[in-house]
């Protein structure tokens, strides 16, 4: 934690999943629950780690508290329509993948405000469609889950094809190990045999 | 990719309730899964339903429900119906409700779940299918009111059914 003059600028050290530290003000932090719960009374010596979450969420998430600093204070939830310009090029600007993330953020870090505006934003999403229509919305995967789910399988079928290439050179091995015991007690009662013969022509 | 399953629970509950009635009614359409999520994330919602009427007559079968606390004329809100196929519309989706197979219209915003039947024989697999569905996704604490077009009014709780 940097430690500045007055109290107003406290500013604070965020360590995001890539071990990247970024400064974010008091202010902004405060709007986490979880944040006032965990280090709002005793502070934080280093940075605060949020490894979970990718620097790019996280930044995204406290940019929304940094605007929404000088909001009222939160009182419910608000209609969709009745969201600024700054708040809807905000979520605009976001992919699905980053949206998920973000909700996810700010639902760890408990920031109520944007956890409702996303809920409704996705609830926006599905409004006025039909089941199938609504089935892709949240079950279709996209391009890169499906090469990610692609690159699993091959691994798999390489893994699967390794461990079955190993059992047969171990099937190999073990055939040539048991033929040796069996061609010894042939031989070896073989000899016994002749030596009796042997034995008892002698008598 | 949106897999509103894999959310945390409390965003899970947070979306179900900035749905109304009929969208979250709509929506455990959507799978199994869905379905037993959202009964069982929208318990304290749906015991604030004041009661939850079938309205059926010889071609037409509805479902609206009543929340507590509100004016009739203002939140009595129908959440499916079930009409005569029309021949002008010709878009139709299929969806799985208490294992039968059901037609319904495309709709949009606007247009509200409708089921269609082709003929009169389908109606009576249809009304027990929508009936199934609603009294497994609402409970049994909700009170269930039966009103026939064609006679009397009756109010019927569902343990009486």
């Amino acid at each position: 934690m940097t430690s500045p003059a007055s109290s107003s600028e406290v500013k604070y050290l965020i360590e995001s999943s890539e071990g990247n530290t970024f400064d974010v003000s008091g202010a902004a932090l405060r709007q986490s629950n979880t944040f006032n719960a965990m280090f709002l009374n005793i502070g934080a010596d280093g940075p605060i780690p949020f490894t979970d979450y990718n620097e790019a969420t996280l930044k995204k998430v406290f940019e929304y508290c940094e605007h929404s600093v000088n909001e009222e204070n939160y009182s419910g939830p608000k209609h969709q329509d009745d969201l600024s310009k700054w708040d809807l090029n905000f979520f605009n600007e976001m992919d699905q993948k980053m949206f998920i993330d973000v909700i996810n953020a700010s639902n760890f870090l408990d920031i109520e405000r944007l956890t409702s505006y996303c809920c409704e934003r996705i609830a926006r999403m599905l409004r006025g469609k039909n089941t199938q229509e609504m089935i892709k919305v949240i079950t279709l995967p996209t391009a890169e889950e499906l090469e990610a789910k692609q690159k699993v399988e091959e691994k798999k079928a390489a893994a699967a094809k390794k461990v079955a290439e190993k059992a047969a050179e171990t099937a190999e091995k073990t055939e040539t190990l048991e033929e040796l015991p069996v061609q010894q007690l042939v031989q070896t009662t073989r000899n016994k045999l002749t030596r009796k013969y042997l034995s008892f022509s002698n008598e | 990719m949106m897999k509103i399953l894999k959310l945390p629970i409390i965003v899970q509950r947070e979306i179900f309730s900035c749905m109304d009635y009929e969208e979250v009614f709509h929506f455990s359409l959507c799978s199994k899964q869905l379905f037993y999520r959202i009964k069982s994330l929208q318990l304290v919602r749906f015991s604030n339903i004041q009661f939850v009427q079938f309205l059926f007559s010889q071609n037409y079968f509805g479902v609206v429900i009543m929340p507590k606390n509100g004016d009739p004329r203002l939140h009595f809100e129908r959440i499916i119906s079930v009409i005569l196929e029309e021949s002008e519309r010709k878009q139709f989706g299929q969806i799985e409700m208490a294992g039968n197979m059901m037609k319904f219209r495309r709709q949009t915003a606007e247009d509200k779940l409708v089921a269609v039947y082709g003929c009169k024989s389908q109606m009576e697999s249809i009304r027990s299918a929508i009936y199934t569905h609603v009294c497994n996704l609402f409970g049994d604490d909700v009170e269930y009111r039966m009103w026939n077009f064609n006679e009397d009014t009756h109010w019927i709780n569902r343990e009486s059914v």
